[in-house]
């Protein structure tokens, strides 16, 4: 069993870790929980035939009586290879791109490393040696470089994108404008966060074997003694995880919503569909909006209709 | 406050009062190219009376658009603040603003603060970068005032999220003002790598102070909307007018193409209803004209409705109140199905396709979800039918085309007018950019219709200035004004706005540069056609 001191280290990883799965969720669901909303899409918009330049089904002649040919793979390939490769950013604010790009790929590399720290610690559970040894197997070899290589990738690109970040942030005269403490804040917080790894790295776990075992150490509640450094980047990073969620940072999960519900959201509406359903339902709530030409308290579907002119009824006597 | 140079302002200097917040320097404006180069002629945005400064708030730019008269005492100006407030909620809330509520929240919450979308904003540019015009400056500012106000964050928090606009009268009034100095193109939100828009932010502003206030430009709503629902439309016309303007039309027809042409009008059962902007029948008769003549060719079941309402395709309420805007498109669709036909096809306009095609799309439900296109298939579809005998000699002359916001990046239709101006005009050429990249006209989001006080002279000295540009910059190698050249702006806000920007430039006189609609360009190149439909003198 576990000390009282290091049990709290690992239930605040845990939980920490839980927090983040559940506060995204949330974020998704309420996202995509909102109601339906008017058609406001632009162009291009990747799973149109004429995507290329910009076309949509609306430029086909009675184009209600054509088969609709959506290719949303497209859409997908799009966002992934945002996701992947910033090419809005590249495409459009090369100079912004240059910091940033290596800025988030940092933080894939991060979370990448801990996703195969935890694989690692599972495969020791399970009896795997996750070494260089050759009585590891490939399986256990290819876990222990992997992480390897991100846990390092990730810490000195992570250090120095955040410096970038900082600077830019704190010199480009455009971004200043627009920053804040929480920005600042948020640079240094990041660059500590990378940092600590990078120290536990060159330092005192030079083959990562040490935090597998402190993860191995999570998953099973036993005691494990642990270097300073090694406490401190754990609970930064699981602090960082949290941190996250109350940030602008949730883009990461929420722009892939309203990518495909708003930016490339040209589905017609057709009687009797299910869309039309959402929408009356929407239409038949009350309205309490209260400028001189809008009746307060009627329906969406009664103010829509109702002349402008007719004097407005007090709804609160 | 002492007057800020323009690099120092920040989204707290909004709520401060002075005198007037930023000065347009002519001389730091966007440079434009020859002719128009070298001279500041065309880079003074009119001053106001002092006796229109002193009645309305003025102090943001010195220009004019809503014209909020200043408040006769503290308990008016509180109570301004009040209503405000009361409006950003209902912003928020699902039932109040089901319409929107997803995009704008997305907006408002994640904003990376890149700036990467400056760069697209054609006002923004053609400024020479005034910050206030800055897509993000009016988002950033209403984002603080929902923290700050709204979601009641501690002073800690205030500081830390940077919240440092203070909501006051000055604050409210400015930011009414402000709300009219995007056109709403987009352009911005096509840029945002995360997806932010922008353009959206100011619509939903316009609808805070529409729907809860009851301010907003007047030539949207009083004249423009309420107009166009009492009167029939919002240029006054009623439908007698109409009819016979109708009659007008058909004498001019004939007495063009030798041949009399009966124009369909409440013709129950047609296939189409065609429904053209107003203005077009008052300042540019001829397009309606050129349709008539090209459906007659064409064999079409079609109709125009005298109907109030039905006979101008406008609805200004896409800009800035989403009642107004359902008020109208559901009159136009419970015409079409009076009239029992098959399809409306909307005529040369922008924002009346955006609005009746695809935004009205989730308003029009059961048997009001009348099938509607754009005319542009349409029209390619007679042109490629051989129906019409065309000779594009007829249109041997530069020919450049403007593509409408609304049409074009709001709508994905790009390629038909393209296709068929390949066909009849030899002479064509792209501006650049174009299609869904694009720049506004300068005249969008009502501006165009917008004649108020300085408010034309600001748009045609800032918001138009980037098409201006565009538009010379297309015909450089033809730029002498004894070359005549044509602008296609198959849009009548935007013809609006060419005829207001050309005035203003001395284009015709400087460059030869005119402006027309895509069907005129049509019927120019019919054989049949003894003149020239066009005006080429």
């Amino acid at each position: 069993m576990s000390t009282p001191a290091v049990m709290v280290l690992q239930i605040f990883i845990i939980v920490s870790y839980l927090y983040i799965v559940c506060a995204y969720s949330y974020r998704l669901i309420k996202y995509i929980r909102m109601p339906v909303h008017l058609r406001w899409e632009i162009y291009p918009v990747p799973h149109e035939k004429g995507s290329k330049y910009g076309g949509s089904y609306l430029e086909e002649l009675e184009w209600w009586k054509k088969t609709r040919t959506k290719n949303t793979a497209k859409d997908i390939f799009y966002i992934i290879k945002d996701y992947l490769f910033f090419i809005q950013y590249y495409a459009r604010n090369r100079k912004y791109w240059s910091t940033l790009y290596p800025w988030h790929i940092s933080f894939y590399l991060i979370v990448a490393f801990h996703v195969f720290v935890a694989f690692g610690a599972l495969g020791l559970i399970f009896g795997l040696d996750v070494s260089t040894a050759s009585s590891a197997n490939a399986g256990g070899q290819a876990l222990y470089y992997i992480a390897l290589g991100l846990g390092i990738g990730g810490f000195i690109i992570g250090c120095l994108a955040s410096i970038g970040m900082l600077i830019n942030r704190a010199t480009d005269p455009d971004l200043k404008k627009f920053a804040n403490p929480r920005l600042y804040f948020s640079y240094v917080f990041y660059f500590a966060v990378f940092l600590s790894g990078l120290v536990v790295w060159a330092v005192y776990d030079p083959t990562f074997a040490d935090y597998r075992e402190f993860y191995k150490s999570v998953a099973t509640l036993h005691n494990i003694n642990l270097a300073a450094p090694l406490i401190i980047h754990a609970v930064l990073f699981a602090l960082f995880l949290v941190y996250m969620t109350f940030t602008k940072a949730s883009h990461y999960v929420t722009k892939f919503v309203i990518f495909f519900a708003t930016r490339w959201n040209d589905i017609p509406n057709t009687r009797g569909s299910k869309l039309e359903q959402r929408i009356q339902e929407r239409l038949g709530h009350a309205v309490n909006w209260s400028a001189p030409h809008i009746q307060t308290g009627e329906k969406w579907s009664e103010v829509a209709v109702e002349s402008p002119f007719i004097e407005k009824k007090d709804k609160k006597k | 406050m002492k007057q800020k140079t323009e690099e120092k302002i920040t989204t707290a200097d909004l709520g401060k009062p002075c005198e007037q917040l930023v000065n347009i320097n002519g001389r730091s404006l966007m440079a434009l190219p020859p002719p128009y180069d070298g001279t500041d002629k065309y880079s003074t945005v009119a001053q106001l009376k002092e006796d229109q400064k002193k009645r309305y708030e003025a102090s943001l730019d010195g220009v004019l658009a809503v014209s909020i008269p200043k408040p006769a005492s503290p308990a008016e100006e509180k109570a301004l603040v009040d209503k405000f407030l009361s409006g950003l909620s209902k912003l928020l809330d699902k039932s109040d603003n089901w319409t929107f509520l997803q995009p704008l929240k997305f907006s408002l919450d994640y904003c990376a603060r890149c700036q990467t979308c400056n760069e697209a904003c054609p006002i923004f540019i053609s400024s020479g970068r005034q910050e206030i015009y800055r897509p993000t400056y009016r988002a950033e500012v209403l984002r603080q005032i929902i923290d700050k106000y709204l979601h009641g964050q501690s002073k800690f928090s205030n500081w830390f999220l940077g919240n440092n606009v203070e909501l006051n009268w000055t604050t409210i009034a400015r930011l009414a003002e402000l709300s009219y100095r995007c056109t709403i193109c987009r352009r911005c939100a096509q840029t945002c790598p995360v997806g932010i828009d922008n353009g959206l932010i100011t619509h939903e502003l316009r609808k805070v102070f529409s729907q809860e206030l009851g301010i907003a430009a007047k030539e949207l709503h009083e004249s423009g909307t309420m107009l166009h629902l009492k009167a029939g439309s919002s240029t006054g016309m009623k439908p007698s007018a109409f009819l016979d303007i109708k009659k007008f039309m058909e004498e001019e027809i004939e007495e063009k193409i030798g041949k009399k042409i009966e124009i369909p009008v409440d013709k129950k059962g047609a296939d189409i209803l065609l429904i053209h902007n107003a203005g077009e029948y008052l300042s540019w008769p001829e397009n309606p004209a050129a349709f008539a003549i090209i459906f007659d060719a064409a064999g079409l079941s079609w109709t125009l409705s005298s109907e109030l309402v039905g006979y101008d395709g406008v609805n200004y309420g896409v800009w800035y109140d989403d009642f107004q805007f359902s008020r109208v498109a559901i009159k136009h669709a419970q015409i079409a199905k009076e009239l029992k036909v098959n399809r409306i096809v909307v005529g040369e306009c922008g924002h009346a396709h955006k609005a009746l095609i695809v935004i009205a799309d989730r308003v029009l439900t059961g048997d009001l979800n009348i099938p509607r296109e754009s005319c542009m298939p349409l029209l390619e579809e007679i042109v490629n039918s051989g129906k019409l005998k065309l000779n594009p000699m007829k249109n041997n002359f530069p020919v450049t085309l403007h593509d409408p916001c609304n049409m074009v990046r709001l709508m994905g239709v790009v390629a038909p007018q393209r296709r068929i101006l390949r066909k009849i005009a030899p002479q064509f050429r792209e501006m650049t950019p174009h299609g869904v990249e694009n720049y506004c006209c300068g005249g969008g989001s009502g501006f165009a219709i917008m004649q108020s006080l300085n408010f034309p002279s600001w748009r045609s000295v800032i918001s138009g200035r980037m098409k201006l540009k565009q538009v010379v910059n297309a015909f450089q190698d033809c730029i002498s004004p004894d070359i005549k050249k044509f602008i296609c702006a198959p849009c009548s806000n935007c013809k609006g706005q060419f005829r207001d920007l050309l005035n203003y430039y001395d284009a015709g006189a400087k460059c030869g540069i005119d402006y027309t609609g895509l069907v005129d360009l049509i019927v120019n190149a019919m054989v049949d056609l003894k003149e020239p439909f066009l005006d080429l003198g």
